[in-house]
């Protein structure tokens, strides 16, 4: 049963993680990390974040440097060891937890975090996924809490996106091959974003067809 | 089957190492009450439309998970289709506002990745294996939910063998089609692909004897038959003997040495696990009996008399590790031949394929402490 070869290659694929996303983006991954890192410790003191989708640390780390209180959720316990090892040194503030992004409404208090912060984990979901995770990130912001998504983003026009298509995939094919990593776009991450009930404060182009959304849980009506 | 549903078959069976996902989400079959069941299966296309025609003339829910457009028993041995993909797909469809009961029928093949106590644990969902074979739905219904030993057995029959050289025969094949120097040679070329993959796959494991061996049975006809194929045709040269049966080896090796991979029956192991034996803490089964159930391969059978089982067939197993993570007591575990023991917490995380350097390491420091 099952297909070895490709088991064995898989297996270290998490070390190879990093790696791949570099390549992939040419460098410029580490530009969205640092933007959405900054715009989820904004404005607060003492900032708690959730971080959905935290894969090998990278997000987590800056989120960690910059003073906010962490708790990471990824699906994938390879992942979370590779994070582990990175963050040792800032290991009090970081919690890691394995679990799916669908369950944060269940497993946190409502209004516990004041931001929710996610780098290319949307895209990992399908799209009912995607609406359902982002109404539990909702329900565990306090009003006034911030979610901050960055992801790839799949451009709008056809002619748009066959030559987004056609410049991607040879770099995803040398990223696959080198590495065993690939990411995915997303549609209309504003439009999702709104859909959840959040009110659109920033929306940002990051370079590598990348964007970052900033939605704020709009404060209680007294 | 409808037209559709063939063109899938034939297309997606030529490409079957392929991932084809489709939409996930909840599929309504029929028209289910509040009391109608709850399939579970994974993103596959041709999964999907095998399990919905099953369904014809029933009346179900069907969650399809998120397994990245890969068939149920890959995706469950190889991380994709697990626990956490269960509990995402049924938080996601909300049935609990469907039917009344809290029961999700899923594959039984996909005992190796989800883990039934902790979806249960994490959504209320009670998760019930059903048979191994979509087409044996229908009876596993009728039969109240109880599954025969034909349900629980994988089979490796002539179709799926067929399914399977034709899934490595044709992109080997077309591979070969590349226009090039060597393109008068296409008809022989792909016939050579199409008669070596069927006499893998229909007789590889069938042969008494070591891999070396099957290989080497293999080959000497395959090298006979180029040769006398050659001689035939007037094309008796060096060039062409030496040119061909390189190409058969080559072909030969590549098929066989991932066997394993392709074959639902023949056990794990190109590593330091294929010597892995399953072995049962005695004094901790309490005879759940979920091992029994979940098995593909009938190595237990139940000991009602004394509430336990017993390992009554070892050399029938696959190591496909389903067992060890569906024990409520964690009485069994894989023993290495110096007697080192792999656990279940070790094969939940990352199933016994995806083990390799981890087999000796320590376990992983992730919790989640619900």
């Amino acid at each position: 049963m099952s297909t070895y070869v490709y088991m064995k290659i898989l297996e270290s694929a998490p070390q190879r993680y990093d790696l791949g996303l570099r390549i992939l983006s040419l460098g410029r991954v580490t530009t969205m990390y640092d933007t959405v890192a900054e715009a989820a410790v904004a404005g607060g003191l003492a900032p708690r974040v959730l971080e959905i989708g935290c894969g090998t640390g990278n997000l987590t780390r800056r989120l960690a440097e910059r003073g906010a209180t962490v708790t990471a959720i990824d699906i994938n316990p390879d992942m979370l060891a590779v994070a582990q090892a990175k963050l040792n040194d800032t290991s009090s503030k970081v919690e890691f937890r394995e679990m799916a992004a669908a369950e944060i409404a269940d497993r946190f208090g409502a209004g516990s975090f004041s931001a929710v912060a996610a780098t290319l984990a949307l895209s990992e979901m399908s799209e009912d996924e995607q609406a359902y995770v982002l109404n539990g990130a909702y329900s565990v912001l306090r009003p006034g809490g911030r979610l901050v998504v960055a992801d790839e983003i799949r451009p709008s026009g056809l002619a748009a996106r066959i030559l987004h298509a056609l410049v991607r995939w040879p770099l995803a094919l040398v990223t696959y091959v080198v590495t065993q990593t690939s990411t995915s776009a997303v549609r209309d991450l504003a439009g999702l974003v709104r859909g959840a009930g959040f009110r659109v404060v920033e929306e940002r182009r990051l370079p590598g067809g990348s964007g970052m959304i900033v939605g704020e849980r709009p404060a209680e009506v007294a | 089957m409808s037209w559709p549903d063939w063109i899938a078959e034939i297309v997606e069976t030529a490409f079957r190492l392929v991932p084809v996902p489709v939409r996930t989400g909840v599929r309504v079959v029929g028209t289910p009450d509040r009391m109608s069941p709850v399939f579970l299966t994974g993103n596959y296309d041709l999964t999907v439309r095998r399990v919905l025609r099953a369904l014809r003339g029933l009346n179900a829910y069907v969650v399809v998970a998120n397994s990245r457009g890969v068939n149920v028993w890959c995706a469950s041995s190889g991380g994709h289709l697990g626990t956490h993909q269960v509990v995402t797909a049924l938080k996601v469809a909300r049935l609990e506002e469907k039917v009344v009961h809290r029961e999700v029928i899923v594959p039984q093949l996909a005992a190796t990745g989800v883990e039934a106590k902790e979806v249960r644990r994490r959504t209320g969902w009670i998760v019930r294996f059903g048979p191994t074979d979509a087409k044996d739905i229908a009876s596993y219904l009728a039969a109240d939910k109880d599954k025969t030993q034909a349900m629980r057995e994988v089979r490796f029959d002539a179709r799926q063998r067929f399914e399977m050289a034709a899934a490595w025969a044709t992109p080997i094949s077309l591979m070969a089609s590349v226009p090039g120097r060597y393109w008068h040679h296409l008809a022989g070329a792909v016939t050579l692909v199409w008669l070596l993959a069927l006499a893998v796959f229909f007789l590889y494991d069938r042969l008494p004897l070591s891999d070396r061996g099957r290989q080497a049975v293999l080959a000497v006809p395959a090298i006979a038959g180029i040769s006398c194929a050659l001689a035939l045709t007037n094309g008796f040269t060096l060039l062409a003997v030496i040119g061909w049966n390189a190409t058969a080896l080559a072909i030969l090796g590549v098929l066989t040495f991932d066997y394993a991979g392709s074959s639902p029956t023949a056990p794990a192991g190109l590593f330091e696990e294929k010597d892995f034996r399953v072995v049962l803490d005695f004094e901790r089964c309490t005879g759940a009996y979920n091992c029994w159930a979940v098995c593909p391969e009938a190595v237990f059978e139940k000991q009602p008399a004394i509430h336990k089982v017993s390992i009554v067939r070892p050399e029938s197993c696959i190591r496909c590790g389903a067992c060890l993570v569906q024990c409520p007591q964690d009485a069994l575990s894989f023993e290495a031949p110096g007697g080192r023991r792999v656990g279940p917490e070790v094969i939940r995380r990352f199933k016994l394929n995806m083990l390799g350097k981890r087999a000796t390491a320590a376990t992983p420091a992730s919790t989640d402490a619900v």
